[in-house]
C-alpha cells in the first residue's frame, strides 16, 4: 500500500506542480487575491466536479462505500452563490464531463484520487482568503474547502484504505489516470476565457 | 513533542496555556531520543506532536516507526510542519499521520489550529 501511494505521489508531482502554476491557481495564493479570483477559482472547478460527480461517482459506489458523502458539488454552488454568483451565472459556466477518460474503475479510481486529495490543504487556503479577503468577507464562503473541518486527516485516511484494496492488481492503470487528472485539470485551469456575471466585486 | 525548534515549543506551550487545556507536556529536541523514551515508556501518551524537521531523526521516519510498532500504533500522532504542500500532507496521512498541523507564525492562527486538533472528536 504504502509503495503504490508512493509511487502515485512522485509520479503524478510534475503534473500536480504545473497545476499550481496555472494563472487561476496563482491568483488565488496571491497576497492581492479578489472575490473575483476566488471565484473564478471556485467556477473552474466546479466545470469539473459536476460533471465528474455525475458520470464517474456511481462507477465507484462499490469500492468507496461512502462516496455519496463525499459530493460537493453543492458546496460549490453555495459558495458562489455566496460571493454574487447566482444560478443564471452558474449556469454560464462551461463544464467538462470526460466520460471517455474515465471509463473504468481504474481510471475513476485516478481521478477521484486527485479530486478528494484537492482539499486536503483547503484549511490553509481558508486560512489565506481570511487573512487577505478577511474574515468577515470570507465567512460563509468557503465551504468546499473547508469541507472536512478537522475530520480532514480522518476522512483521506478513511479514502485511501478502499481506495488502495479498489486499485489493488490496476495500480500502473490508476496512477496513470491521476495524473492525466492532474494534466487534464491544468488545462481546464488554463480556460479562463469565460466571463463570469453576478460578481460582487 | 518532538521539536527542535525552541522558539515554537515556547509559543506551543503559551498556547496551551492560553487554552486552558491541562496536558501533561514532555519536549524532546529530536527524533532519536523521542523514540528512545518511547522505548522506555510502559504507558504511552495519548499524543505525540511532532515536528517534521528536526535533527539526527526527522519526523517522517519517527512517523514510520510509531505507526509502524504494533504498541505504538494507536497514539495519535499530530504532524507539526511549515509545508502546506498537498503532497507533503498525503505523504503523512500515508504513512499514518493522525491530524497535519501547518506552522504558522501568527500566535492566533496557532491556538486556532492547537484548538481545533484537541477540540476533534479522538478514537
Amino acid at each position: 500500500m504504502d509503495i503504490f501511494l508512493q509511487n502515485l505521489r512522485s509520479r503524478t508531482a510534475p503534473q500536480h506542480s504545473l497545476l499550481e502554476q496555472t494563472t487561476a491557481s496563482k491568483n488565488l495564493l496571491a497576497l492581492q487575491v479578489t472575490a473575483a479570483d476566488y471565484a473564478t477559482y471556485l467556477s473552474l472547478l466546479y466545470g469539473f466536479v459536476k460533471g465528474f460527480e455525475q458520470i464517474v461517482f456511481p462507477l465507484l459506489q462499490h469500492s468507496i462505500t461512502d462516496i455519496e458523502e463525499r459530493r460537493k458539488t453543492h458546496l460549490l454552488v453555495s459558495d458562489l452563490n455566496m460571493l454574487g454568483i447566482d444560478e443564471a451565472g452558474i449556469a454560464t459556466i462551461p463544464e467538462q464531463f470526460f466520460a471517455e477518460v474515465y471509463h473504468s474503475n481504474a481510471t475513476a479510481l485516478g481521478g477521484m484520487y486527485v479530486l478528494e486529495g484537492s482539499v486536503l490543504g483547503g484549511a490553509v487556503i481558508n486560512k489565506h482568503l481570511q487573512k487577505t479577503l478577511g474574515t468577515e468577507a470570507i465567512a460563509g464562503k468557503a465551504n468546499y474547502f473547508t469541507v472536512y473541518g478537522s475530520e480532514t486527516g480522518s476522512k483521506w485516511k478513511g479514502f485511501l484504505a478502499p481506495f488502495c484494496l479498489a486499485a489493488s492488481g490496476m495500480e500502473e492503470e490508476v496512477i496513470e489516470s491521476a495524473s492525466q487528472t492532474f494534466s487534464i485539470l491544468h488545462q481546464w485551469f488554463g480556460n479562463t476565457s469565460f466571463q463570469l456575471t453576478n460578481h460582487e466585486s | 513533542m518532538a521539536e527542535d525548534d525552541e522558539e515554537d515549543v515556547f509559543l506551543f506551550k503559551e498556547a496551551l496555556t492560553d487554552l486552558k487545556v491541562d496536558l501533561n507536556l514532555q519536549v524532546v529536541s529530536n527524533g532519536m531520543e523521542l523514540m528512545k523514551i518511547l522505548e522506555e515508556l510502559e504507558v504511552f501518551p495519548e499524543f505525540i506532536f511532532l515536528d517534521l524537521n528536526m535533527p539526527l531523526k526527522n519526523g517522517m521516519r519517527c512517523l514510520e516507526e510509531i505507526k509502524g510498532n504494533q504498541r505504538w500504533k494507536d497514539i495519535n500522532v499530530i504532524i507539526l510542519s511549515t509545508s502546506s504542500h498537498p503532497d507533503q500532507m498525503k505523504a503523512a496521512y500515508d504513512k499514518g499521520a493522525d491530524f497535519y498541523m501547518v506552522k504558522s507564525s501568527d500566535y492566533t492562527d496557532l491556538k486556532n489550529s492547537i484548538a481545533s486538533c484537541l477540540q476533534k472528536e479522538w478514537p
